[in-house]
């Protein structure tokens, strides 16, 4: 527990997605089984340990401390979790601290009410390292940025198995994966995994330059929807839909399972909310929409109804048990056209017509961001990627309204923009500072110099400074003032000499713009 | 009856004054005559007429302040000297080398300035020596329960193994010049470290002076255009003068008592926080008070509620270090 505690807290602490593959390679390299098997779990997220809340947990401390020195300590820490862990009085006695064996299916398997005994007792075992591990468990915290791919990318980066193989047996795992690591080591054959995953063949964004240089007529267009990549798998009868990382989220969209019922095969697409139920063709709803569907432990028996959605398919992977994916392109879009016809709740993304760079750009221009295939390309996820060609940024003169600090993981500070509606500032959007660091000091001291208020970590400032803000595109938000958000907004210039009156207003966002088809 | 504390030492905008021993202690500006409990810029200035601390902390201030030339009265650890009426003594403080409590006593009662002090053992200073007081003044830097420091030797361990997982990448100690440097030098050859130490220019010139006094610190070599150190340990000043052009991929460190609060070490952007405190944590703290067996406690610099309320509640008159009422500063 203490080696794991330790990787919790450098994971916590790590700069990059690579470093936090090898920190959590270092530790499986070092740990044996089951412990390794409930780090994974852990790590994954393949274990629901979230049985505390924070307040709960300063409560447990209160019972042994004095309320007044918690007071003072939670006020400077300002975390109750790590406050909870931190200050939790130590018997003098050598630490032995529960292995992860112990402690993960236990805390697993209690109720809300019977977690905080466990807790209790462990932390009268265990250093503050590791208290604050049991802490973060029990409070259903990850370490920030270490998602279920990339724990299996930190697996296949110490044994001799590729992600791809990996992620095609993981959904049939369960912890703490005896069967996966003995396969993995060669001690056994590879798990069963019915109806798995399939790796997806990755994307990448395009730049300008890289664009110009690519021979255009080789390549099928279609639109890039806003929405989640998923995968659709039914196989003897099984009916699964995978997220991209390979996740098992067939439990969020029981309406889409439902729909599948006489599908045999493999298919790729994007997940979306839809405007209403008719279809195919489907007519995307706002995508924000699609947020309610997400992040759920279980769904609503109303949910579906209310958040309707469908899937928009772009290619196909298997065909009853036949592996197409060495086929071309062209040949399997044919196919899946054949299989797909009229079936509730799914339709196809259009191809786009387009000749040279010149068609293309126009599109661009009218805010449509492109996905470029190969037409005689496998789909082999070891292979080239897809080609993302994005909208063409747009740029509007926005107010600084607030700043907030970034957190591990994150590239950064964020700083909250507006435009004038009414006369008044309305938020639009997060946008990140990318400029010169003079330039960003500069930024951040005109934020200080300029503070109204503290809302947590957020300080709010006068609206006073003029930014030029770019964006990709604009999209509903009926819960901000504003009616609308920008997306991928990213500061490009700092207006330091513009008076505050000369930011834009919300009219420049609402007109002239192409909505989605 | 007994004389009030106040009625002979108090605080007062420039300092800690002692008045019939006619001098301040770690005078905040320039005085006629000034006792410095060890070097930090924050408790040792320029500009004094006349300064008597430690051998270690004279030199120290003549190294950092080449211009400033004081009358110097060397005092070693356990040697007493009159001053007015009052007799001072310096005793070990354990925070860097050189740094000392100050022992005073007026009319029969005794008064223990702490200074900044620890009471983890360090391979570069004499180690902290309790001394009975009737009023002990203390600082609490870290005066919070939740500063219960681990291990030095773990948080070394620590550092060592992240070296030992990134071979590839080098190690960027943020630590302070005085004291915190050494200190990082001292931990590692314990741990049986014993590669050479690339040390930032800024950090040369104080480490050498540990070396003056007898400090073993292994091999160091200067920083200025090293290449990629892969696979290396180098020490560096915190902040802005920090150089890691050419290095490969640095693993940014940092060691510090406030690397114990996740949110301070999200702050500084270290990947490797190491919570290595050269001030007395609570434990230290609680038990120093108690290894006085103070009556009175006067709390200074840093968290001071805590632990008197800490104090408090097990019957000692403990208080914030403040000026006197009525005194107008």
């Amino acid at each position: 527990m203490r080696a794991f505690a330790e990787l919790l807290d450098r994971l916590a602490f790590a700069s990059s997605p690579a470093i936090r593959v090898r920190l959590m390679a270092d530790y499986l390299r070092r740990t044996g089984d089951p412990e390794r098997g409930w780090a994974v779990a852990a790590l994954g997220g393949g274990l629901d340990t979230a049985r505390v809340r924070p307040a709960a947990l300063l409560a447990l401390a209160a019972e042994r401390t004095d309320s007044e020195l918690l007071r003072l300590s939670l006020d400077f820490v300002g975390d109750p979790v790590e406050t909870a862990a931190l200050i939790w009085p130590e018997s003098g006695a050598a630490p032995s601290p529960p292995v992860l064996a112990e402690a993960l299916p236990a805390l697993a398997g209690s109720s809300r009410s019977a977690a905080p005994g466990l807790l209790t007792a462990w932390f009268d075992r265990s250093d503050a390292s590791v208290r604050l591990a049991l802490a973060q468990l029990a409070a259903g915290r990850r370490p920030p940025g270490v998602t279920p791919r990339l724990v299996r990318t930190a697996l296949a980066a110490v044994f001799p198995a590729d992600l791809g193989a990996i992620e095609e047996v993981w959904h049939a795992q369960t912890p703490p994966y005896g069967p996966l690591f003995a396969w993995l080591e060669g001690r056994a054959p590879r798990p069963e995994a019915p109806a798995g995953f399939r790796p997806l063949m990755p994307v990448r964004v395009l730049d300008n330059k890289a664009l110009a240089g690519l021979d255009l007529l080789r390549y099928r267009a279609e639109r890039q929807w806003s929405g989640l990549r998923v995968q659709i798998v039914a196989e003897a009868g099984r009916y699964r839909l995978y997220s991209r990382s390979g996740d098992d989220i067939s439990f969020l969209f029981p309406d889409v399972v439902a729909a599948m019922e006489g599908l045999e095969g493999v298919f790729d697409g994007v997940l979306m909310a839809a405007a209403g139920p008719d279809g195919p063709p489907c007519r995307p709803g706002p995508p924000e929409a699609l947020e309610r569907r997400l992040g759920r432990k279980s769904v609503p028996r109303r949910l579906p109804e209310e958040v309707p959605v469908f899937v928009r398919l772009f290619d196909m992977l298997f065909d009853g048990g036949e592996d197409m994916r060495a086929m071309a392109l062209s040949e399997r879009r044919a196919r899946l056209e054949a299989r797909i016809e009229d079936r509730p709740r799914f339709d196809l993304s259009p191809s786009l017509a387009f000749e040279g760079v010149e068609a293309l750009d126009a599109l661009r221009r009218q805010g449509v961001s492109l996905v470029l295939k190969p037409a005689a390309g496998p789909y082999r996820p070891a292979g080239p990627p897809w080609l993302i060609v994005r909208a063409a940024p747009q740029t509007v003169r926005a107010l600084l309204l607030a700043a907030r600090p970034g957190g591990v993981g994150e590239g950064g500070p964020s700083y909250s923009v507006g435009v004038f509606r009414d006369g008044a500032p309305a938020a639009v959007g997060d946008a990140p500072c990318r400029l010169a660091a003079g330039e960003r000091e500069r930024l951040d001291r005109w934020v200080r110099k300029h503070m109204t208020g503290r809302y947590g970590p957020v300080r709010a400032v006068e609206p006073a400074l003029v930014l030029e803000v770019a964006f990709d595109d604009v999209r509903p938000a009926p819960r901000r003032k504003a009616g609308l958000a920008l997306e991928r907004p990213e500061i490009t210039r700092i207006l330091w000499d513009l008076p505050p009156d000369a930011a834009d207003g919300l009219e420049r966002l609402t007109v002239n713009r192409t909505g989605q088809a | 009856m007994t004389d009030a504390l106040e009625d002979w030492l108090r605080l007062t905008p420039a300092g800690l004054w002692c008045e019939p021993g006619g001098f301040h202690i770690d005078p905040q500006r320039a005085v006629e005559r000034a006792l410095i409990t060890h070097g930090h810029a924050d408790h040792a200035r320029p500009g004094h007429d006349a300064v008597l601390a430690t051998p270690e902390t004279l030199a120290i201030m003549a190294l950092r302040y080449p211009r400033d030339r004081p009358a110097r009265q060397a005092l070693r650890y356990g040697e007493t000297v009159r001053a007015g009426g009052v007799s001072v003594r310096l005793a070990p403080a354990g925070h860097v080398l050189g740094s000392a409590q100050a022992v005073l006593e007026y009319r029969g009662r005794r008064v223990v300035v702490s200074g900044d002090y620890k009471r983890a053992p360090d391979p570069t200073c004499a180690a902290f020596e309790p001394v009975r007081a009737d009023v002990f003044i203390t600082e609490a830097t870290f005066g919070l329960p939740v500063f219960r420091l681990p291990d030095d030797r773990e948080e070394t361990a620590r550092l060592l193994h992240s070296v030992e997982a990134f071979p590839d990448r080098c190690h960027v100690v943020g630590a302070y010049s005085l004291g915190k440097c050494q200190r990082m030098l001292g931990l590692l050859r314990r741990a049986g470290y014993d590669r050479p130490v690339w040390l930032h220019p800024a950090l040369d010139e104080m480490t050498a002076l540990y070396r003056d006094f007898g400090v073993e610190l292994g091999e160091t070599r200067p920083l200025g255009g090293a290449g990629s150190l892969v696979g290396e340990i180098a020490l560096q000043p915190p902040g802005p003068e920090q150089r890691t052009d050419g290095m490969a991929d640095p693993v940014r460190v940092f060691a510090s008592g406030w690397m114990q609060i996740r949110a301070h070490a999200r702050r500084r952007g270290v990947e490797l926080p190491l919570a290595i405190s050269d001030h007395a944590d609570w434990t230290a703290l609680t038990a120093t008070i108690a290894d006085t067996g103070a009556p009175e406690i006067r709390v200074t610099h840093g968290s001071p509620d805590a632990l008197i309320r800490w104090a408090q509640g097990r019957g000692l008159d403990a208080r914030p270090l403040e000026p006197p009422s009525g005194s107008g500063g």
